[in-house]
């Protein structure tokens, strides 16, 4: 397959993933906004695990069906995309959730259809003119409201290379990172770069274009939704049930059945526990640095305008492939060529690959915060009472640092099971253990493997609730 | 209050304080262990080479750092970042598990020669004459045949190679030691010859899949019947019980493909000493013993003790004899390369 068809194939491909992921995640977002109180934690989260299952768990999972289907390319190809709608429709329902509302609300729209309606038929040129009128303003209305979640998930599964290497799915990621370590030139790479890196600059201008437009009100469709559905938990469910069991439960099973039986390997191999603590020293350094970086990026948002907020995403939406090629471009040649040697270009492209996503979390946080909730509780902890001191610590983390924990333990997840940047320029001596996984996989399923991809998998989650727990503790002994 | 306010940002900023340096001393013994060790690209599959490369810091007390290969790219993503490299190389010894990318490696200056005593146990064609690399433990390319769907003779497989080929595997030719085979195939049937061969195999439905591995898994799980793979890969799914026979594949001329494993010193290495000790480490007898022992039978190429050896090994030394040479291909492969590029281009 040649480049451009590689390119033709991704394009098609995820714009029919982002169709199809727009259509679930506006019913999604529907059902999940009549929820409320601890129900409607449950569902979100059970809604949002999808995007952290690892693509090198769903790879791996999925790569000897994949094989078994070498005569049905297509179904392949079927499979492949329908994985990667599941992952990216959280996503998208996310976007739909923390948008602006468009600048045609849904009442303005509502208004203007009447009068339509209620025009006269001898009225001839002012209905047919209001007509027109009606139009445009759904068109925007609903552009508004849409394209932001759509574009969101066309450009993730335009960017996916993980499971399409280790599935062989067709695209143009798979073939450039291919090629390039394959020895294709940096300026040769450059050149074939820049239509993908075209098409997602367009469509990432046109989102950051309407985003900045919209007003900051609640989100309009999510005010809509709540009025016209009839709030049926069933589809959250049937998501949550379907994604759960195609992305986790069936590539989990492999590896648990692999553990069983390849423990063993694990002590053949002690050079992991180095590889898994590499991958987290990279976890913590650019999941941090991503996020106090994006809460410089939140209080400068109104001072840095459209163009500035652009120049600080647009480098972590193009996707890591493009990112990382660009910043190994930068490390080959005098003078950064002495950081080729440290950790420094692996930190730098991960922080702001993980930026435009650090943002959104803090969006999203910022919308969950109760602000009054929050200086209410800050005012309970100057109490004397020890009782009142207590419970100030208590509600203060429920309603302000839970969050912001939770954020920074997502970036951290994120940063470590990023396998493209590490892959493109990680120093000898400090390949991260997913890396390492990544380039044993053409073995196959082999129960040494899969045991190792269990402890490499595990390692993060359990970090991540013992820093969670020991937050926690800190939070209560220090309010 | 204020004094509480107070001794919550001291606490919350010596807990800040705590991470940092936790961090930061964790890069500080990443960063020096690293520097003190030999860095060794290595192309050989992990799971055999890592293994012997912890034995060598062991009982030399040499630290090494590994840095495989690409899981797509086996041994050429290697090759391209060495000459890439080749100004500030950051790679003290390579290990690569075919030849001749390390014979493009020898003509593109980045290698250094040495002489030492596990060269010197090699017979000449399986190394270079002024020591710029040397061979060992080779595999041989065969054909992987699905007893439970074909008969593992060179009847049938030529009888199904006349016909349709969507039940047939072969690896990616641009990598490996499929690279190598194709640039065989280029000497000895000229460049037309197989630019033809290859498209009427394509277009008559030959799998043409990621890796020799994969080519294993396809054949083993009766995807497809028969395809060509390396002796470490088919004994892989032999011992794992797939209904498995091979073959040798052999050109025209009857001759078989034996692809060794290679070593070599990169030019301009600070740790020069460590890496002669690791390549004569790599070359003993010992070694070879060793991979010839593995999972993988590699074939011995110096002078063993025959009777360390497997029937399996033996039965691949016979046919080892029997191969072509290798070492005179660079120019060859580094044309099919190109053609193979140009087939793929963007």
């Amino acid at each position: 397959m040649t480049f451009s068809t590689a390119l033709l194939w991704s394009l098609l491909r995820s714009l029919v993933i982002a169709m199809a992921g727009l259509i679930v995640s506006v019913r999604l977002q529907q059902s999940l906004r009549l929820l409320s109180g601890q129900r409607a934690m449950f569902w979100w989260g059970l809604t949002l695990l999808p995007v952290f299952v690892p693509g090198l768990l769903i790879g791996y999972g999925y790569r000897n069906f994949a094989l078994s289907l070498v005569h049905h390319p297509m179904w392949n190809e079927v499979l492949y995309a329908l994985l990667v709608t599941l992952q990216v429709i959280p996503i998208g329902v996310l976007v739909l959730v923390c948008s602006p509302s468009p600048p045609v609300s849904a009442s303005a729209l509502h208004v203007r259809r009447l009068s339509a309606l209620h025009l006269s038929p001898l009225e001839g040129r002012r209905t047919s003119q209001a007509r027109q009128r009606l139009v445009s303003e759904w068109l925007r209305h609903h552009l508004f409201s849409l394209f932001p979640a759509g574009a969101v998930m066309f450009l993730l599964a335009f960017q996916e290379s993980e499971v399409a290497t280790l599935m062989q799915a067709d695209g143009w990621t798979e073939w450039l990172f291919t090629r390039y370590v394959g020895g294709l030139t940096m300026a040769t790479a450059l050149q074939v770069l820049i239509i993908p890196v075209l098409v997602q600059g367009i469509v990432i201008m046109t989102t950051l274009s309407l985003v900045t437009v919209g007003t900051h009100q609640k989100s309009e469709v999510a005010q809509l939704a709540a009025r016209s559905s009839s709030g049926d938990r069933w589809t959250v469910a049937s998501f949550v049930g379907l994604a759960l069991i195609a992305l986790a439960g069936l590539p989990g099973t492999v590896v648990l059945r692999g553990t069983w039986q390849g423990f063993s390997v694990l002590s053949a191999h002690p050079t992991l526990l180095r590889e898994i603590g590499i991958a987290v020293l990279f976890a913590i350094t650019s999941g941090g640095l991503t996020w106090v970086l994006s809460g410089l990026v939140i209080h400068r948002l109104g001072g840095l305008g459209r163009m500035g907020i652009m120049a600080v995403l647009l480098p972590g939406l193009m996707g890591s492939l493009a990112m990382g090629m660009g910043v190994t471009g930068l490390v080959q040649r005098p003078p950064l060529v002495t950081l080729r040697d440290t950790p420094l270009p692996v930190v730098v492209a991960e922080v702001l690959f993980l930026l435009p996503r650090a943002v959104l979390i803090r969006l999203l946080v910022g919308q969950l915060r109760d602000s009054s909730a929050v200086y209410a509780a800050r005012l309970l902890a100057r109490s004397g009472s020890p009782i009142h001191q207590q419970a100030s610590a208590s509600l203060l983390w429920r309603l302000d640092v839970a969050g912001r924990i939770g954020g920074l333990l997502i970036l951290c997840y994120w940063a470590y099971i990023e396998l493209t940047l590490p892959s493109l320029l990680a120093p000898p001596g400090m390949t991260p253990a997913p890396v390492v996984l990544y380039n044993l996989m053409h073995y196959g399923q082999i129960s040494g493997l899969s045991a190792m991809l269990f402890a490499s998998m595990t390692t993060p989650v359990v970090l991540m609730a013992l820093s969670w727990w020991g937050f926690r503790i800190v939070i209560h002994r220090l309010f | 209050m204020a004094a509480s306010d107070s001794r919550r940002h001291v606490a919350v900023s010596a807990v800040v304080i705590v991470i940092g340096l936790l961090i930061a001393s964790g890069w500080y013994r990443v960063s020096t262990t690293t520097r003190d060790a030999l860095v060794v690209y290595c192309a050989h599959d992990l799971l055999y080479a890592e293994e012997v490369l912890r034995d060598f810091e062991q009982q030399m007390g040499v630290p090494v750092v590994i840095v495989p290969d690409t899981e797509a790219t086996k041994s050429l993503g290697l090759v391209q970042r060495l000459i890439r490299e080749k100004e500030h190389p950051v790679c003290d010894v390579f290990w690569n598990n075919q030849l001749l990318g390390t014979v493009e490696l020898a003509e593109q200056g980045v290698l250094e020669p040495y002489q030492g005593p596990g060269w010197q146990r090699m017979p000449d064609r399986f190394r270079e004459p002024t020591g710029l690399w040397s061979g060992f433990g080779g595999r041989l390319r065969v054909w992987i045949v699905n007893t439970d769907k074909m008969h593992a003779d060179v009847e049938t497989i030529d009888e199904r190679l006349s016909g349709d080929l969507s039940r047939m595997a072969m690896a990616e030719p641009m990598f490996g030691t499929t690279l190598s085979h194709f640039a065989v195939l280029w000497q000895f049937m000229g460049a037309d010859e197989v630019q033809s061969w290859f498209r009427d195999m394509r277009s008559r439905g030959m799998q043409v899949v990621p890796g020799n591995a994969t080519v294993k898994d396809l054949v083993a799980a009766g995807v497809c019947d028969f395809g060509m793979t390396d002796t470490d890969d088919y004994f892989l799914a032999q011992d794992e019980g797939a209904p498995v026979a091979m073959l040798p594949i052999r050109i025209d001329s009857g001759e078989t493909i034996c692809i060794p494993n290679s070593v070599a010193i990169i030019r301009g290495t600070q740790k020069r000493r460590q890496a002669e000790q690791l390549v004569d480490y790599l070359l003993s007898e010992a070694v070879e013993l060793r991979l010839a022992a593995s999972k993988a039978r590699q074939i011995p190429l110096g002078t063993v003790d025959e009777s360390a050896l497997s029937k399996d090994v033996r039965r691949l030394s016979e046919w080892a004899k029997e191969s072509v040479e290798l070492t005179h291909l660079a120019n060859v492969r580094r044309e099919a390369l190109e053609w193979l590029t140009s087939e793929q281009a963007p």
